[in-house]
């Protein structure tokens, strides 16, 4: 049998746990704050998709602790219809290869500008950097799909150190790399 | 042979179950519970990230915006051109959306397998699933805006979370019916009628029934679509759009539908005995514990 019949059938018979699925589309922007060689935190920026910020106007208007039982629910619906327990926030950060474990974001803020829905929250790491910083922003579920674009990303180092930020693609993911 | 289709079967079962485990706490001793996590992250990884599906899920994104943005244009401006290339592109995010995982295509692909059906029963069951796919989710969100007086809610995914745990009891049923219908006729026919005794003579009703179970939980994209129309006062075109972009999906389902039918059709046809024993009493098996294996799955995560 050909490749590409193999391939599709496969797709078509397993993929069901795959749950590519997007229906939220994130655009995230981040400011990383360091001082010398030190993390201290990481501002986050989400910008939804107009169609989804409408939804989530409609369903709970801009209460912001309603937003943020939307935007991280507790289980998630997967596309074949089973639900998977959240794991994480979606946000995942390594420092010198090391990923930084239960991320928690802090100061959850939700706004509406001109109908499309920013959230801002705050990881705070505080943490010694030696080469490098990683960061990127996935859904095990990919009901949320993120667009990692590098212009979206900022370093702020009162030290005045100089750095290096550019986008990589490990996996098929796109990460933002912090380097010295 | 036959120890050799088991032992197929058995590894199938296990790919399946290692990929979606979701093992409570206390049920697994923790070295077997990790072991059976990593295996499941790594197939979920290797399916999740891929080229394919990065690739179609940037497409998606970029449909997303330009709908989002020719709808707000459309608010403005009243243009039949534009309602036009709407639709198109509707249409294309349709065909899309529903390529990659989800949308039945496995339920549908498993009822093909393990039926002797018709061309026309194959093309009926991918557009009413489409068709119930966006008609339930107009439903929900007209349903929703009569009764609260706004067109989503939080107690709307609660609503399909009960649809969902109704379409995996329903497709655990299609599985169940097919099975019992093969072990009555296993035991009422001989075995040279073995062949009538395989669900060839089906009510014509199920393939809606497949339809229905596949199509019962609103897909989210027409629900936000929708939504998104109707915010902005546009309730006709809105109702276009999801039209257009449930016939895009029903493009989508049917080539798959076409592919695996073709396929079986194609293998069928050859006179071989062994290719004829699987296709009468192997994959009717399969296609019914496929069944019953996706809903029980789907049911277990949500009780």
């Amino acid at each position: 049998m050909k490749a590409w019949i193999m391939a599709i059938l496969f797709i078509i018979f397993f993929a069901p746990q795959a749950q590519a699925h997007p229906h939220v589309f994130i655009t995230p922007k981040a400011v990383v704050t360091m001082n010398n060689h030190v993390v201290s935190q990481i501002n986050v920026e989400w910008d939804f998709d107009d169609m989804s910020s409408a939804m989530f106007s409609e369903s709970v208007g801009s209460n912001t602790d309603e937003i943020w039982n939307l935007v991280f629910p507790p289980s998630q619906v997967l596309a074949d219809g089973s639900q998977a327990v959240r794991s994480g926030y979606y946000t995942n950060i390594e420092i010198d290869g090391t990923p930084i474990a239960n991320l928690t974001p802090v100061d959850f803020k939700a706004t509406f500008v001109n109908g499309g829905l920013h959230c801002n929250f705050t990881i705070i790491i505080n943490q010694n950097v030696d080469h490098t910083v990683k960061i990127w922003f996935d859904d095990s579920t990919i009901y949320n799909a993120f667009d990692v674009q590098r212009g979206n990303f900022q370093v702020s180092d009162q030290s005045g150190t100089s750095h290096v930020l550019q986008k990589q693609t490990e996996k098929d993911i796109d990460k933002i790399l912090l380097s010295y | 042979m036959k120890l050799r289709v088991a032992a197929i079967l058995l590894l199938f079962l296990y790919i399946h179950c290692s990929a979606i485990a979701n093992p409570s706490p206390s049920s697994y001793q923790p070295e077997v519970k990790l072991a059976v996590e990593n295996t499941g992250q790594q197939v979920s990884d290797l399916l999740q990230h891929n080229a394919l599906i990065v690739n179609l899920t940037k497409l998606q994104q970029n449909l997303n915006k330009n709908i989002a943005f020719k709808i707000k244009e459309l608010k403005e401006q009243q243009s039949p051109l534009l309602l036009f290339s709407l639709l198109a592109i509707a249409f294309i995010y349709g065909i899309f959306h529903a390529i990659g995982p989800g949308h039945g295509k496995s339920i549908i692909s498993s009822w093909i397998i393990s039926q002797q059906r018709s061309l026309n029963d194959v093309l009926f069951i991918s557009v009413f699933a489409a068709a119930f796919h966006a008609l339930s989710a107009a439903l929900i969100v007209g349903g929703t805006y009569l009764i609260m007086g706004k067109f989503a809610a939080v107690s709307t995914q609660k609503l399909n979370a009960y649809l969902q745990i109704a379409a995996a009891i329903l497709v655990i049923g299609i599985g169940l019916g097919m099975m019992i219908r093969l072990v009555i006729g296993r035991f009422t026919k001989n075995s040279s009628s073995l062949v009538q005794a395989t669900p060839t003579a089906m009510p014509p009703g199920k393939p809606l029934l497949v339809a229905f179970s596949i199509g019962v939980v609103p897909c989210p994209v027409t629900s936000v679509i929708l939504i998104f129309c109707l915010t902005l006062g546009l309730i006709w075109q809105g109702i276009l759009l999801v039209i257009s972009f449930a016939v895009g999906m029903g493009v989508s389902l049917v080539a798959v539908s076409l592919l695996v039918w073709s396929l079986k059709e194609k293998i069928t046809n050859k006179n071989l005995s062994i290719v004829q024993y699987v296709v009468t009493s192997i994959l009717p098996v399969m296609g019914g514990l496929f069944l019953i294996l996706i809903g029980s799955t789907i049911l277990y995560s949500l009780l």
